[in-house]
């Protein structure tokens, strides 16, 4: 059996991973820069927090209903960001996650700085769900946004944002509408990210606006990067290997943000597509091995 | 009779006029020459067209309808594609998911056509024949970014033929290749033509223009100083 300690490290690794993954769908299949993605995870999080609170919904309600608001609320802040590209993308994302923020700080209705507590586990069939139970919920949730994923990259809404990704004034030639497609990629994403935030809510039981600052944007993108941007193993990858550094060793833990920072460092220096992109290394070297022992298997 | 109409066609950026009060028609089943030095305004005018960008007045019909407010998809899917002077193909996508990049343009209109799968048998064999139809040679799973210029002029066609367009602009398809990539992409530009595609092709190579044009449109600092048959236009311009 697993210990109590190692259940809780899958579960944070885990709801890590639906948020690498749906960024993923933002910046990684679209290639619209996104620095505020925990915005939308805090919006699931205070969203599912307060219906349960407060509107005394159960957990399974309100977990859909924060995946909605955040992916309603993710479409409409997406209209600010058509106007702006890369750089300025990035900074308009960066103050959407500011101001989310402030938001939840400073309006009372949020519970202000004290955040909002008293947020139980999801119960199953009348009783409160166990750790391991959630770990299973948790990995049920990843499941289903991976089909979506896939679903997605087979269709031609992939082929409209891989192309939008590439060259967007050549896509809108192709007859694709890049800012409904694009709009559809935030409105997907932002809604990964509720369901993401809803499941830290009720995982931790208590919420403060810290959780959802900028820093945990960085966090989360710093996973897409590392693990190899674009790819469905990249996110996953990065999350789980970014996700247990902390765990392993005591200073990667205070010391987060900075190894982060130069970990992209050193990926944009010699890795720019991450350990696992379709450029990168460890692809490469695979692809490479698997030539050299196709002739043998003949 | 025309299949675009342009008129008072004026479009500046920060002050300098890109193209001033330009009319001029494109008539169904031509190939129309646009020339005139660089800085003329001849990629402004497709850029016009294809609704990349804004005219600041004037009109632009096509098959009799306003299009000069629409957005680059909304023409797309009206049946104008274009090439790009300086070639843009989708760098990391394979040809075939290039060319079905634009295949897609009947699917994108609805949420639900566009969640369907993209890569079926159809849709591959279609795009896989426009492709073969531009004389690309096999090996179409590489990344088209890799490509020489000439295969990527023809594949930038193949995508543009993807739209089933009326009317293909072309934006100096022989810039940059060799004598003999030139002369190839003239008979492929015949050959579309035959096929019933009107072409309104940018072109400095005054072979390919009088090999292949009907008429000409000569444009010089976003004024329109001539329009004609070429023979009588090179004879003034001499």
């Amino acid at each position: 059996m697993l210990s109590g300690y190692v259940v809780t490290v899958l579960i944070t690794i885990g709801i890590y991973v639906i948020l690498a993954l749906s960024l993923n769908m933002i910046t990684g299949y679209a290639g619209q820069i996104s620095l505020g993605h925990a915005a939308f995870m805090g919006i699931g999080a205070y969203t599912s927090a307060l219906l349960y609170t407060r509107a005394e919904f159960s957990f399974w309600p309100a977990f859909l209903v924060a995946g909605l608001v955040a992916g309603a609320v993710g479409a409409v802040l997406a209209i600010p960001c058509l106007r702006v590209r890369e750089d300025f993308l990035a900074i308009t994302t960066m103050g959407i996650n500011f101001v989310v923020e402030a938001t939840f700080l400073y309006v009372p209705f949020f519970g202000a700085g004290m955040g909002i507590g008293g947020i139980n586990p999801p119960s199953l069939f009348g009783s409160e769900i166990s750790k391991p139970g959630f770990l299973l919920l948790v990995i049920g949730v990843i499941a289903a946004v991976i089909t979506v994923d896939r679903w997605l990259a087979r269709s031609w809404i992939g082929l409209a944002w891989a192309a939008i990704r590439e060259d967007e004034a050549a896509a809108g030639t192709m007859g694709i509408d890049v800012v409904r497609f694009k709009v559809l990629a935030f409105t997907l994403g932002s809604a990964g990210a509720g369901l993401a935030g809803s499941l830290y809510a009720h995982f931790l039981t208590f919420i403060m606006p810290v959780n959802f600052g900028f820093g945990q944007s960085i966090v989360i993108l710093s996973m897409v990067v590392f693990g190899g941007i674009g790819t469905l193993r990249g996110p996953i990858v990065g999350a789980i290997l970014l996700g247990a550094l902390p765990e392993f060793s005591r200073p990667a833990m205070e010391y987060r943000t900075l190894l982060y920072g130069i970990l992209l460092l050193l990926l944009m220096r010699y890795q720019p597509d991450g350990i696992l992109g379709e450029r990168s290394l460890l692809v490469r070297g695979w692809h490479a091995l698997r030539q050299q022992a196709a002739p043998m298997k003949n | 009779m025309a299949l675009l109409e342009i008129e008072h066609l004026t479009k500046e950026f920060d002050g300098v006029t890109a193209l001033q009060d330009v009319s001029l028609e494109v008539r169904e089943g031509e190939i129309l020459g646009v020339i005139g030095p660089n800085g003329a305004g001849k990629t402004t005018l497709f850029n016009c067209i294809t609704g990349i960008f804004t005219p600041d007045r004037g009109t632009i019909r096509y098959r009799g309808e306003p299009i000069q407010r629409r957005r680059p998809h909304e023409i797309a899917r009206r049946g104008i594609a274009r090439t790009f002077q300086i070639v843009r193909p989708f760098p990391t996508l394979s040809l075939t998911d290039n060319v079905l990049v634009a295949y897609g343009h009947r699917y994108y209109p609805r949420l639900r056509a566009s969640a369907t799968a993209s890569r079926t048998q159809a849709s591959l064999q279609a795009c896989r024949g426009l492709l073969d139809r531009v004389g690309m040679p096999a090996g179409h799973q590489r990344a088209a970014g890799a490509l020489p210029l000439g295969l990527k002029k023809r594949l930038e066609i193949a995508r543009a033929l993807a739209l089933n367009p009326s009317l293909l602009l072309l934006d100096e398809p022989s810039g940059g290749l060799r004598h003999e990539e030139s002369q190839e992409l003239l008979e492929l530009i015949r050959r579309l033509n035959q096929e019933g595609i009107t072409i309104v092709l940018i072109e400095h190579n005054m072979p390919i223009v009088m090999g292949v044009c009907r008429r000409l449109v000569v444009l010089d600092h976003g004024i329109q100083i001539a329009e004609g048959d070429p023979a009588a236009i090179q004879r003034k311009e001499s």
